[in-house]
C-alpha cells in the first residue's frame, strides 16, 4: 500500500515536483516497515519457558527475568529466569538434585523436580546454529 | 546557516506570539473537522490538526513554534477531555518528537530540497515511533513489538497524504500569502532570530 | 440536537459546571489520576473506574459506551498476545495466560479510569494562569471565531473555503485587543457549593492507597 501512495504522490497535484530529500525520506520510512515487518513478523517465534505441575501450565518468556513460585506435590518450587536462562532455583525435595542442575535455555531442553512433580522445558524452532551447538 | 538557506521565515512583530496562537486555533477546528469526516479504517487517521504546525516550519521563531505545539496537545486535551489520561502523554510526546524531527530537518534542508511532503512523512513516522514506545511501557505491554510496522506504515500513509494536502494548500491559500507578503514580513532578512 | 437523550446531557452538564469551580475540579481531577496510578489492588482501581464512569456520566460530557469498551478489550487482547503465567484456556492459536490476562485488565482499567476523570474534571472554561495560559486563551478566542464560521465548510472545495475562513478571522485576530475576556484572575473564586464534594473525594481517594 505505501508504494502505491507514493507514486500517488508522485503524479502530484498542479505542479507538485518531489525533491531529492523527500524521496530519501519516503525510502527510508519504507525501508524501516519492511525491516520491522519482516523483524516482527518474519523470524522464528521467540522461544518460551514452559512449566508443569499437576494438570496446570504456566508460560513465560525467557526475555523478561522473573522469579516464579509453582506448586507442587510436597510445597513450592523456585523456578528463575536471569539472561535468557531457566533454573530450579529451589525446591522442597530431599536430593536437590533437580537445583544442582544446569540452567537451560535452547528449545528442547528441560529440567525437572520429580519428587515435586515440577517440570520445565524450552519451547520454540530449533535454531540451526551449530558453532553455538559446538562451543556448548 | 542563513547562508544556506534559500528562504527567510517572516519578521513577526510579537515573535510570531499572536500568528501562533491563531495557528493553534486553526489545529483545534482542523480536530473537529476531521472528528466529523468518515474514516476508512478506525486508526487510520490523517491527522488534520498537524497542518498548521507543519505550516509552522517555515514561518515561527522557534520559541513559538514549542509553544504551539504544547498548546496544541493541552488545548485538544482539554476540548477533548483527556488532559489527565495517557492519551494526552502519547500525544504530547508523538507531538513534541515530530515537531523536534521536523524542525531540525527543515534547519538542513529547505524548501527546494525538501518539501512539506518528506517533512510530514518524517513527522508523522517519528511521532508514531514514539507513541508505540510509550504505548509498550503503558497500555500493550510486550505486544506493542507487534503493532510497530503497522504505526510505521500508518505513519507513512497518513504522512504522505497529510503532507501533499499542506504542500497544495501552501501554494494555492490566498491567506498564507497574505501572511508572507504583510508589511512587516516584506522587510525580513536572512538574519532570523535563530 | 434532535438526538435522545442530548437534553438530559445538556441539563446534567450545566447542573455540573454550576456546581464546581473549573480550577478546583482540575486540581481535584490531577490528584485523583495520581492516586489512580499509585493504586495498589486491581480492586481499588475498578472502583475508581466505576466511580470515575459515574462522575463522567454526571458532568454532562460526550461518552461513548462501545468505544470504551472496544478500547478497553483491544488493550486486554493485545496483552494476551504474549503469554505470561498460568494457561487458563486456549482458543485456537491464542493462550489465554493469567498474568497476562490480569496485566491486560488493570491496564485497560487504568487507560479508561483516566480517560473518565479527565472528562469529568475538565471544561472547556477552564483558564490556565501565567504566559502560557494566556497564549492558550487567545488560541480558544481565535477557535470560538473560527467556529463561528464552521457551517462555510463544504468537503467539497474544502481547501477553499478553509482558507476563506482564514481571512475572514485572521485580520480581527491579529488587531483585536480584546484580551480582558481571557483572564486567569490568579484569585480564588467564590466558594461553590461543589467544594465540599470535592474535598471528600480527594479525602476518601487518598485514604484508599492505605486500604491494602
Amino acid at each position: 500500500m505505501p508504494l502505491i501512495r507514493r507514486a500517488g504522490a508522485r503524479g502530484g497535484r498542479g505542479g507538485f515536483k518531489v525533491r531529492w530529500l523527500d524521496a530519501l525520506i519516503v525510502a527510508l520510512s519504507a525501508a524501516l516497515f519492511v525491516c520491522l515487518a519482516v523483524s516482527v513478523y518474519g523470524g522464528p517465534p521467540s522461544s518460551v519457558l514452559v512449566i508443569t505441575s499437576g494438570g496446570d501450565e504456566w508460560i513465560y518468556q525467557l526475555n523478561q527475568d522473573r522469579v516464579i513460585e509453582v506448586p507442587g506435590l510436597i510445597g513450592v518450587s523456585i523456578v528463575g529466569i536471569h539472561d535468557g536462562e531457566a533454573h530450579i532455583d529451589d525446591s522442597p525435595c530431599a536430593n536437590r538434585t533437580c537445583v544442582a542442575s544446569q540452567p537451560i535455555r535452547r528449545p528442547g531442553e528441560w529440567a525437572a523436580c520429580l519428587p515435586n512433580g515440577v517440570f520445565i522445558r524450552i519451547e520454540g524452532e530449533e535454531i540451526q546454529d551449530e558453532f553455538d551447538a559446538f562451543v556448548r | 546557516m542563513s547562508s544556506t538557506r534559500s528562504y527567510a521565515r517572516p519578521a513577526l512583530p510579537d515573535g510570531g506570539r499572536r500568528l501562533a496562537a491563531f495557528l493553534a486555533a486553526l489545529a483545534f477546528f482542523l480536530s473537529t473537522v476531521e472528528y466529523m469526516l468518515p474514516r476508512p479504517v478506525p486508526f487510520m487517521r490523517l491527522g488534520l490538526a498537524n497542518l498548521p504546525l507543519l505550516l509552522a516550519v517555515d514561518l515561527l521563531p522557534f520559541g513559538s513554534y514549542i509553544a504551539l505545539a504544547l498548546v496544541k496537545v493541552v488545548g485538544m486535551s482539554v476540548l477533548t477531555g483527556s488532559l489527565f489520561s495517557y492519551v494526552a502523554l502519547f500525544s504530547l510526546a508523538g507531538t513534541l518528537a515530530s515537531a523536534l524531527v521536523m524542525r531540525g530537518l527543515r534547519a538542513l534542508a529547505g524548501p527546494r530540497s525538501l518539501s512539506y511532503v518528506g517533512l510530514c512523512v518524517a513527522g508523522a513516522v517519528s511521532s508514531n515511533l514514539a507513541q508505540v514506545a510509550l504505548a509498550r511501557v503503558f497500555v500493550f505491554g510486550d505486544s506493542a513489538r507487534f503493532m510497530a510496522p503497522a504505526f510505521v506504515g500508518l505513519g507513512l500513509a497518513s504522512g504522505l497524504a497529510l503532507g501533499a494536502f499542506t504542500q497544495a494548500f501552501a501554494s494555492k491559500s490566498a491567506w498564507l500569502a497574505g501572511i508572507l507578503s504583510s508589511p512587516s514580513a516584506a522587510g525580513a532578512s536572512a538574519g532570523g532570530a535563530e | 440536537m434532535s438526538r435522545p437523550g442530548a437534553a438530559g446531557r445538556a441539563a446534567r452538564r450545566e447542573r455540573w459546571e454550576g456546581a464546581f469551580d473549573p480550577a478546583r475540579l482540575a486540581m481535584t481531577g490531577v490528584l485523583l489520576s495520581v492516586v489512580l496510578l499509585f493504586q495498589p489492588t486491581l480492586y481499588g482501581r475498578l472502583a475508581m473506574l466505576a466511580a470515575a464512569a459515574a462522575a463522567a456520566w454526571a458532568s454532562g460530557r460526550r461518552l461513548s459506551p462501545i468505544t470504551t469498551v472496544v478500547v478497553m478489550a483491544g488493550i486486554v487482547a493485545a496483552n494476551l498476545l504474549v503469554p505470561i503465567g498460568r494457561r487458563l484456556a486456549t482458543i485456537g492459536p491464542l493462550v489465554i495466560t493469567e498474568t497476562a490476562l490480569l496485566t491486560g485488565i488493570e491496564k485497560a482499567v487504568t487507560f479508561e479510569a483516566l480517560m473518565f476523570i479527565s472528562k469529568a474534571c475538565l471544561g472547556p472554561s477552564l483558564r490556565l494562569p501565567g504566559r502560557f495560559g494566556s497564549f492558550f486563551a487567545d488560541a480558544l478566542r481565535g477557535y470560538d471565531r473560527i467556529l463561528e464560521r464552521k457551517g462555510s465548510v463544504k468537503l467539497e472545495g474544502f481547501m477553499k473555503s478553509i482558507d476563506e475562513i482564514l481571512i475572514s478571522v485572521y485580520d480581527g485576530f491579529q488587531s483585536g485587543g480584546d484580551r480582558a475576556d481571557t483572564g486567569y484572575r490568579g484569585r480564588p473564586t467564590s466558594p461553590r457549593r461543589g467544594d465540599p464534594a470535592l474535598a471528600a473525594v480527594a479525602l476518601a481517594a487518598a485514604a484508599s492507597l492505605l486500604i491494602r
